[in-house]
């Protein structure tokens, strides 16, 4: 009896031990081609393809250049507007010759166009410092689809008081200012914009005189706050090359990815930061400067063609801003612009992953978008009207790019899918 | 004897031949209900190894409740995150493991699989009516691993009205403040072998919320249920067949969207315009089939069950032109001044071109599910090695789906009012998992003198397949099999006390959808404490200790603003605590008693990793930092005087401060909800022959306190609710 019972205490023991010690899990998968996350593999991309020579490329010929151009430009887009509201300021209505003053205020819209058209470029090039903490630097830059009218116009008024509100505890400073009050679409509003009562549906403290001042004195007041505005924007452009270039910068934490020390585990992984830049086209370009024009999302006139809300309605350069946004992936595709001399790009990746198909397509779609832009006569704002099919045309066009970019271009060269396209819509 | 799941296996495997005597159809009737039920209870001390808590109907009836979080605040154990106020999507969690949506335990009605989908897609959308449960009974510890697939947690199970013996019918009628109602009937008798029972339940409230713009936040439930059994008396076996078919419906005009904190101090229970067009319509619909063939050391039992929900979730999404959440946008609604203007209705949300448009997007996640299988139990005494063996086998085969079609609208706030613009719906989610499973589970209990020891091991095997319906590319095919042992033991101390320990692994599945490389959640389980029971005084203290060896996050609607039904590696994580139950009645006089019970519930946590999760509860979490959503103290004290014609009780509810994201404690910038204390009375007075009257009034000092900072925003629990009620019986 005693004997049955410590077999049968030594008989549980050892199977409890040999249950707990050699239980396990297995799980095995099979997935179609468009599941989830391809794998990468081995991290370090396809060894017949030298993804770091991609990289260098694109950093050293197409996206640092376009950085450096940005600030350079906001540099003389300032003094443009320097000069421009030194002659306003001085200006007296009724005595002095407009010429000079008008003349002036030209060429400082050319030059925020000017900037504005380089900007458009590095819309699609948002990466490493751009969209740290939620896109910070880059909306400070250029906030839109965020914008506010009143925002910018209470800003005016407070820059000319000193202070936010008129409250004397709150001088202002515009770095503190949210991004919608800043950068290149503030200032559209402040050179362009010629209605010169407040858009606010209720006027605070601040703006509670506004309307009945006169045209000068709001002049004056608008090209003030731009030259601050113009001010930030400089020294925001230049925090972007400061983050951007230099041994520590992100030009060079991409160049050297895969490398001991550096946060990229393989030269694919920072690959994938610039395609993920890439989808700008989709998402921006196809929905947000297209697709909510022409009606297919919800918008400012309901589900219908609404001018109101394109881009740069103000300026009347939204179309400009999407041919540039094309450039900008041209390059980034090829490498370079088409006629230039060939330099390494995703189509040649494509060529060395087999998929010279797919690179032949998304070449014709980027040339079919230019051309279909090119052929809208007017601006953006009227030819969704006069011009609609030539619109919706030009959305089908980049529709064929972003299409491909979304699935074979992914899959044929092992990348992901950027997080903010998990919700896609097409 | 009244038996529950629980009391079915400790009665039948600790002393099957002293079960049930004699072949009377009350006998066979007694024997073939206990295997809805797994405790035991009474005046007997427990011996069954793991911790478990059963709650009988003269219990549940103390307080009337229709919220299974209240129910539960009297079970060791249990953390629960709050969210409507009546519990209608209940957030339940076992030792600490992450409450969202129940998701992490095994829920169960008359022992078999509840949830809508408890594999491919195991969060509780569904909960079953608690108003006509008969007992509720939780498993914790070693015995988890009978039940599954969810086994880290343990198993809630709800035992539902059994077919009376006798004819045997009620009525409870009860109406309340904020235009709360039930209506509850049933009536049952078994005629010559063939037993009925159909029962009713209708319960609605206005809602307490104050909806900006006006309009009902309440809800409206229905419930069926019908059974027929046949008893069969043999003279080797007794047998019963029967058929249970139920029906529930609900209609809730339920929100995700909370307030912003300064929202809160002014008014909690506030509901925002935007959240004006929010309604969940469910419908469920269950079919099982049961038989079960015992004699006095045997019991076999077959289920077959079907189970079909439907539900449609209309909520507020987010808002367009802006990346930023809602759960953002109310945390900063001084940065988020437009979206926040939107939400609450002060701003419209087209502004005709002087900023950008910001409309509501609306989204409702329209899901179907079926969960169906076969289940067998059998229990087995036998003699080897001269010892007394309980042999314990369970085999289930289990198919369950969810198949999504999910849609988005969008609503302009305007004046506000949110309006619906037409034309304006898209599809999102549109995709099926589904999952076959096989398990298997075997338990030996060996009572050695004083020693009873089991050992069981559970084996699951599941196929899993998940497709998207659009992108037909998008699809994976799955399998994965993992073996759970266990090894618990009881040792009595003397007739009135004993001592209990286990250890097992626990295991809980990874979604169809989910990638191979995302882990499924693992942990090694210990228990150790002791029982004592002297007829007036029951004592249960445990400790546990659970060792994760992968904690898993998963992202639901409420709790992420990532890709849905997305889950989250949390690495290793260990989650430790106290368990303590004691219930003693004192007697004041010869005619009245006092019953006391005091649950206290100690828990720690500690992530043993740093990383960064984009699963929103965890974020950048520290080695040391403490899971979100548990509180280190948690007690319940009820309190009553009892007299065969009169019933006072007093349950007294204090929950700790809870983290809303992982995080160090003594860190002030960590989101968290306050420690609360509810204070909840009750009456009833028998009125003889014509039955009985009952009021209660539920948060007694209308607390109003943060219970949550999700899903998106603060939220309050129940106001001061009082209702009154008459309950007859025969």
């Amino acid at each position: 009896m005693a004997i049955n019972k410590r077999l049968s205490t030594i008989f549980l023991a050892i199977s409890t031990t040999l249950f707990l010690s050699a239980c396990g899990e297995s799980t095995s998968s099979k997935s179609g081609s468009g599941f989830g996350t391809p794998d990468p593999g081995n991290g370090g991309g396809t060894p017949s393809f030298d993804e770091s020579k991609l990289i260098n490329n694109l950093v050293d010929q197409v996206i640092s250049p376009t950085f450096n151009a940005f600030s350079e430009q906001s540099k003389n887009q300032l003094a443009a507007i320097s000069d421009y509201c030194t002659l306003e300021e001085n200006f007296t209505p009724d005595l002095d010759d407009p010429a000079s003053v008008s003349a002036s205020l030209l060429v400082a819209k050319q030059n925020w166009q000017d900037t504005m058209l380089i900007w458009q470029q590095a819309e699609v090039m948002q990466m490493g410092p751009l969209i740290e903490n939620d896109n910070e630097l880059r909306n400070r830059i250029y906030s839109w689809p965020a914008y506010s009218y009143c925002g910018v116009d209470q800003d005016v008024a407070y820059f000319e008081d000193g202070m936010v509100n008129l409250d004397p505890n709150k001088p202002y400073d515009i770095k503190a200012r949210t991004s919608t009050r800043r950068g290149l679409f503030a200032l559209q509003r402040l050179l362009f914009n010629q209605d010169y009562n407040h858009a606010c549906i209720t006027a605070n403290d601040a703006l509670s005189d506004w309307n009945s001042r006169t045209v000068q004195e709001r002049k004056v007041a608008r090209c003030q706050f731009a030259k601050e505005v113009s001010k930030d924007l400089v020294d925001n452009s230049e925090e972007l090359l400061s983050k951007w270039n230099g041994d520590n910068g992100y030009a060079n934490e991409l160049k050297n990815a895969g490398q001991s020390g550096n946060s990229f585990e393989s030269t694919h992984a920072a690959v994938n930061v610039i395609s993920d830049a890439m989808f700008y086209t989709d998402s921006i370009v196809k929905d947000k400067k297209l697709g909510v024009p022409l009606g297919q999302f919800a918008n400012s006139c309901g589900f219908e063609v609404c001018a109101e809300d394109v881009e740069s309605f103000d300026s009347g350069y939204s179309l400009a801003n999407i041919k540039a946004n094309l450039v900008a992936f041209e390059k980034l595709f090829l490498g370079n612009l088409q006629g230039e001399d060939a330099k390494t790009g995703f189509d040649d990746f494509l060529v060395e992953e087999g998929a010279s198909d797919t690179k032949d397509i998304m070449i014709q779609g980027i040339n079919d978008a230019k051309n279909a832009a090119t052929q809208i006569d007017s601006e953006l704002k009227t030819a969704l009207i006069s011009e609609n099919e030539k619109v919706e045309h030009a959305h089908a066009k980049v529709k064929d790019i972003t299409d491909q970019l979304k699935n074979d271009f992914i899959n044929k060269l092992a990348l992901e899918l950027p997080k903010s396209s998990a919700g896609d819509n097409d | 004897m009244k038996k529950t799941l629980l009391a079915l296996s400790v009665t039948t495997l600790i002393n099957p031949l002293a079960a049930i005597a004699g072949d009377t159809t009350d006998d066979v009737k007694n024997k073939a209900i206990e295997h809805m039920q797994i405790l035991s209870h009474g005046d007997k001390l427990r011996t069954e190894s793991g911790s478990s808590t059963l709650l009988t109907e003269l219990e549940l009836e103390k307080h009337e409740y229709d919220d299974i979080h209240r129910i539960l605040a009297s079970v060791p154990g249990v953390n629960i995150r709050e969210e409507d106020g009546f519990g209608l999507r209940p957030n339940i969690g076992f030792r600490g493991v992450n409450p969202e949506r129940s998701k992490k335990i095994t829920i169960l009605e008359d022992g078999i699989l509840i949830g809508p989908a408890p594999y491919s897609a195991p969060a509780a959308y569904y909960f079953p009516i608690t108003t006509r449960m008969t007992a509720v009974e939780v498993f914790k510890g070693p015995s988890a691993i009978k039940h599954g697939p969810q086994t880290v947690a343990g198993t809630l199970n709800l035992v539902t009205r059994q077919i009376p013996i006798h004819n045997e019918g009620g009525l409870d009628l009860a109406l309340g403040t904020e235009g709360y109602a039930k209506a509850h009937a049933y009536f049952g008798e078994t005629h010559d072998n063939l037993g009925t029972l159909f029962e009713a339940v209708h319960l609605e409230a206005d809602g307490f919320k104050d909806l900006d713009g006006g309009g009902n936040t309440g809800f409206e439930k229905n419930d069926f249920l019908v059974k027929v059994n046949y008893l069969i008396a043999g003279k080797k076996f007794d047998q019963t067949v029967e058929l249970k078919l139920s029906y529930a419906d609900e209609i809730s005009n339920e929100t995700y969207l909370g307030l912003t904190d300064e929202d809160f101090e002014i008014n909690p229970y506030r509901r925002y315009a935007a959240s004006q067009p929010a309604k969940m319509d469910t419908e469920h619909k269950q079919i099982m089939f049961t038989h079960n063939i015992h004699n006095d050391d045997f019991s076999f039992t077959t289920r077959i069950y079907r189970n079909e929900y439907q539900r449609a979730w209309k909520k507020l999404n987010g808002l367009t032109n802006t990346n930023i959440s809602l759960s953002e946008i109310l945390a900063n609604p001084d940065d988020n001044e437009r979206e926040y203007n939107v939400i609450s209705g002060q701003e419209n949300s087209n502004q005709n071109g002087g900023g950008n448009n910001t409309f509501l997007i609306m989204g409702t996640n329209d899901r179907s599910y079926v969960s169906q299988g076969i289940q067998l139990n059998a229990d087995y005494a036998v003699k080897l090695f001269d010892l007394e063996h309980d042999i314990s086998v369970g085999v289930r085969l289990h198919e369950d789906e969810i198949n999504r079609s999910h849609f988005e609208e969008i609503y302009s706030m305007q004046d506000g009012t949110a309006v619906f613009n037409e034309g304006s719906a898209y599809d999102t989610s549109h995709n099926i998992e589904s999952t076959k499973a096989l398990s298997i589970y075997v338990e030996d209990s060996i009572t050695i003198d004083k020693l009873t020891l089991s050992a069981g091991l559970r084996s699951e095997y599941m196929d899993m397949h998940y497709n998207d319906k659009v992108k037909t590319d998008d699809w994976q095919d799955k399998t994965t099999s993992i073996l759970l042992p266990g090894l618990s033991g009881f040792y009595k101390l003397s007739e009135n006390a004993g001592l209990l320990a286990g250890v097992y692994q626990g295991f809980s599945p990874s979604s169809p959808k989910q990638g191979a490389e995302i882990e499924v959640e693992k942990s090694i389980n210990y228990e150790f404490g002791g029982r004592y029971n002297n007829n007036n005084t029951q004592l249960e203290v445990v400790a546990f200790y659970n060792d994760y060896d992968n904690l898993k996050g998963s992202c639901s609607q409420s709790n992420c603003s990532g890709e849905l039904d997305q889950e989250f590696n949390g690495g290793k994580a260990v989650v430790y605590g106290l368990e303590n139950q004691l219930n003693h009645s004192f007697t004041l006089n010869s005619s009245i008693d006092i019953p006391v019970g005091l649950v206290y519930t100690y828990t720690q946590s500690e992530f043993k990793e740093e990383f960064v999760s984009e699963f929103e509860p965890w974020g950048h979490v520290m080695v040391g930092d403490e899971l979100p959503d548990l509180a280190e103290h948690q007690a319940t004290l009820n309190i009553g005087l009892d007299n065969s014609n009169w019933q006072v009780n007093l349950a007294v509810k204090f929950v700790g401060e809870m983290l809303s994201s992982a995080g160090d404690r003594s860190d002030d910038t960590v989101n968290r909800t306050e420690g609360t204390t509810i204070l909840d009375l009750s009456a009833s007075y028998e009125l003889g022959d014509y039955g009985r009257i009952y009021g209660k009034i539920d948060n007694l000092t209308d607390e109003a306190s943060i219970v949550s900072h999700r899903p998106y925003g603060v939220r309050p629990g129940k106001p001061r609710l009082m209702s009154i009620g008459y309950k007859y019986q025969f």
